[in-house]
């Protein structure tokens, strides 16, 4: 690791030891690999160069580039340390002010590219822009105050605000457990499932349990396939054990052992039987005409389908989208179809993030969903996504009704 | 008429939106050490002494007006931008020495607050602990509005010395005549004084605060005229009080031919001339000047340290997400407050360290205030125009000259 701090104002030299400036600044590009490009040079004439980072050779006390050094102009898009970065203000997620940026930490592997790794904003970051770091170390030692580098990884940052000149937050974790869980689910559901796991790793367990419970199956069953045994089973635990049962459904039957291993018998012995009685409860009722088409099918084509289909389709509120191997990608409401031009392709507005049940799931489950999501059909998939069918409301509310 | 009266309704709302930080720094600029500076000058040199008044408001009008509007048009603080334009090292340094100066300020000021108890005869060792625990209490605890409605409760009792200057019978027609030209030979020793009242008036921590202080404030550009407006006005009425301040002074001991050496000095050289209520109202006046820079001037440290280093600070949050900022507030008070009160230490010692400081530092800040207003990056099309450019750098000659002079005074003993 090494600290813009350590390469700010050295002196930047040839293999040949000729002296060509001073190092001012590092520019790099605001995605989400941050890849170091140029590093800004001062000539003596105070004049600016840019350099390529893969002309380094080598920085200890001087920065050493190759003899064959070709200056180059920087892009339009690369973001500079100084500008961008540097004595910043970082906000969080609300606009609260947490820190500034002390000091810019810039992962320098050997043999790969250089990248911003993250920011300091702890003491420390301002002691070694005054060379006193390794002074108050032992200090540190004896009052154990501040032992580590107080650290902010590139992850935690907005790329696109750093362009607007503003540092902000991805999250706080502080902010996030003052929000409702139902709208932290909401929230978390925009995001990727592996920005869902990082913040599920910092929430208290109780509240991670509730936040779980809201939200939609996929993302239930992808964050309980990436937990380990015993953490799945202490959430289990906390979540109310019908949505339990759910969630075991979705997962492969191995995992499901390993986790009901490490629960406490009690609480084993009773999921295990709401397990069973699950057993295939909707496979009776399950609609296999539905109306669906590819992604790549215009809204024009849609409609084209849904008045070919209607002819002998009674239900037709939505519009499955199955891809090659008739995996389920995505679900249309017929109303949406409306309010677009008919030249639009449908996998640029079809909802992807879809509440779907299992020929395993509990039929009063479907019910709570459907109910939940104001959603009159469900779609039924096996474990490869491969869609099987629908589920409609009146047919589950119907079977319930005898069952009284 | 009632769309005149409408309009003129308006208007006055949104004039009353911006009242506050103009009228709060500049009386804040009145506090203990500055009172005492008004009234050992002005009981030396008389009505001649007046002439400074125009001067002085000129140069507080412009530089406030420069910090106030860079404040609303950046959302930042002087802090701030120090930081964001010439990174860490020089927000070290620049912090370190605000934190100096605006210690040696709070000691002045506590040191009067002491001083003012002393005239009503109550115990400092008892009271100036709860007073300064209160106003803490309060500081963590009221919100925004709150706070600065009761600073603007306290200016009210500035009125103070309005009431005192009238019981002193002064010659107003000298008074006005003065205000204009110097009533009296103009010698060194009296420019030397002349330009320690300046630099009392004008100071680093009123640049800094008046900056984070509107900032707090968040008044959006399309007030800025406002807002303009409203420093102009305290810098008026600051002068005005000043002006009083003096007056009362001059007609009694000034006359009399009494020279004295402090503010309580003042209170209780005046008594035989004003009678009892005099002195009363001068002990009043000189608690509410130490008090309101007991509470400002450790913001402003707090401020500054929110703004150089990026924690959240603010008068609009709550003790338990702004620790660092209350943090900074209560140390030194308390710190200053602990030394005022060992025996044998006099006021006068925090006097000189205090100008001689500010002295030094003052003409660094305006550097920055130059530079940050001229800047088209951070400015915009609200950067200084040649008129105010000129004003500030006029202004800059004659604080830097002033406090380079009190500095050679303080080593000569003039002062």
């Amino acid at each position: 690791m090494l600290y813009f701090s350590q390469l700010k104002g050295k002196k930047v030299i040839t293999t040949e030891h000729i002296f060509l400036g001073v190092l001012q600044d590092i520019l790099f590009l605001g995605t989400d690999t941050p890849i170091v490009t140029e590093m800004a040079v001062r000539k003596t004439n105070g004049e600016k160069m840019y350099l390529p980072v893969e002309t380094i050779q080598h920085t200890n006390h001087v920065v050493t580039v190759h003899r064959d050094f070709t200056p180059i102009e920087p892009k339009e898009n690369e973001l500079s340390v100084m500008q961008n970065l540097m004595d910043r203000q970082i906000i969080d997620i609300k606009g609260n002010k947490v820190v500034r940026v002390n000091d810019v930490a810039i992962q320098d592997k050997l043999g790969k590219a250089w990248y911003i790794a993250g920011v300091d904003i702890g003491l420390r970051g301002i002691l070694r822009w005054l060379n006193l770091e390794k002074a108050v170390i032992p200090f540190y030692k004896i009052t154990r105050l501040e032992s580590h580098p107080h650290f902010l990884s590139w992850v935690d940052f907005e790329p696109l605000e750093l362009e607007k000149g503003k540092v902000q937050l991805k999250k706080d974790v502080d902010a996030l457990e003052k929000l409702r869980p139902e709208d932290l689910a909401d929230y978390l559901e925009q995001t990727n499932i592996r920005n869902v796991n990082k913040v599920m790793s910092q929430l208290d367990e109780e509240y991670a349990a509730d936040v779980i419970e809201d939200l939609n199956v996929n993302f239930q069953s992808a964050l309980f396939r990436r937990f380990t045994p015993e953490k799945a089973a202490k959430l289990i635990e906390l979540i109310d054990p019908e949505d339990a049962v759910d969630i075991l459904l979705t997962l492969p039957k191995e995992k499901r052992k390993d986790i009901l291993k490490v629960l406490p018998e009690k609480k084993q012995k009773k999921l295990i039987a709401l397990l069973k009685i699950s057993g295939t409860q909707i496979g009776h009722l399950i609609t296999t005409d539905f109306v669906h088409m590819k992604p790549t099918a215009s809204v024009q084509d849609a409609f084209s389908i849904i008045r070919e289909k209607a002819k002998n389709i009674e239900f037709t509120y939505y519009v499955y989208v199955l891809n090659d191997t008739d995996q389920l990608v995505g679900v249309i409401n017929i109303a949406e179809l409306f309010r677009k031009n008919p030249g639009t392709i449908i996998s640029d507005f079809m909802q992807q993030d879809m509440v779907v049940v299992h020929l395993t799931t509990p039929l009063s489950i479907a019910i709570k969903r459907m109910l939940k999501y104001k959603i009159y059909a469900l779609p039924v998939v096996d474990n490869a996504k491969q869609m099987l069918g629908i589920l409609r409301f009146n047919d589950v509310a119907e079977d319930l009704l005898e069952e009284l | 008429m009632r769309k005149i009266f409408k309009r003129f309704r308006r208007k006055l709302l949104l004039i009353l939106a911006v009242v506050g930080p103009g009228i709060i720094t500049a009386f804040a600029d009145n506090d203990a050490g500055g009172v005492a500076t008004y009234f050992v000058s002005a009981s030396k040199f008389g009505y001649s002494m007046l002439t400074i008044t125009i001067p002085m408001t000129i140069v507080l009008a412009v530089t406030q007006e420069i910090g106030s509007r860079m404040a609303v048009v950046t959302g930042k603080g002087l802090g701030d931008l120090i930081r964001e334009k010439y990174s860490i090292k020089v927000s070290l340094v620049v912090f370190f020495f605000l934190f100096l100066v605006n210690f040696a300020v709070i000691m002045q000021d506590i040191g009067g607050m002491k001083d003012a108890l002393g005239l009503f005869n109550l115990n400092p060792y008892i009271f100036l602990p709860v007073v300064l625990a209160v106003l803490f209490i309060f500081i963590t605890k009221a919100s925004y509005k709150k706070i600065e409605y009761f600073f603007l409760f306290l200016i009210l009792f500035y009125i103070a010395y309005f009431v005192s200057a009238i019981l002193a019978k002064p010659d107003w027609g000298l008074v006005a005549k003065s205000l204009v030209v110097p009533q009296g030979p103009i010698s060194f020793s009296y420019l030397f004084t002349a330009i320690a009242v300046l630099g009392t008036t004008i100071t680093a921590w009123g640049q800094f605060f008046i900056n984070s202080y509107v900032k707090d404030k968040k008044l959006t550009p399309d007030k800025l005229s406002y807002n303009q407006w409203e420093v102009y006005f305290g810098s008026f009425l600051t002068d005005i009080f000043s002006l009083f301040m003096m007056v009362a002074v001059i007609a009694t001991l000034f006359v009399n031919g009494i020279q004295i050496e402090g503010a309580a000095d003042a209170a209780l050289a005046i008594t035989p001339f004003a009678g009892e209520m005099a002195k009363y109202l001068f002990g009043l006046g000189l608690f509410v000047a130490g008090f309101i820079g007991a509470a400002i001037v450790p913001l402003t440290t707090a401020y500054a340290f929110s703004e150089f280093f990026g924690y959240e600070g603010s008068l609009d949050v709550d003790f338990s997400s702004s620790k660092l900022f209350y943090l900074f507030f209560i140390v030194q008070v308390v710190l200053a407050m602990l030394i005022v009160l060992l025996p044998n230490v006099t006021l006068f010692k925090f006097a000189l360290y205090a100008s001689f400081l500010n002295g030094i530092f003052l003409p660094v800040i305006f550097i920055f205030l130059y530079r940050f207003a001229n800047d088209v990056e951070i400015m915009g099309h609200y950067k200084n125009n040649t008129f105010q450019n000129l004003l500030l750098i006029a202004s800059s000659i004659v604080v830097t000259i002033a406090s380079l002079i009190g500095i050679v005074g303080i080593f000569l003993g003039l002062s």
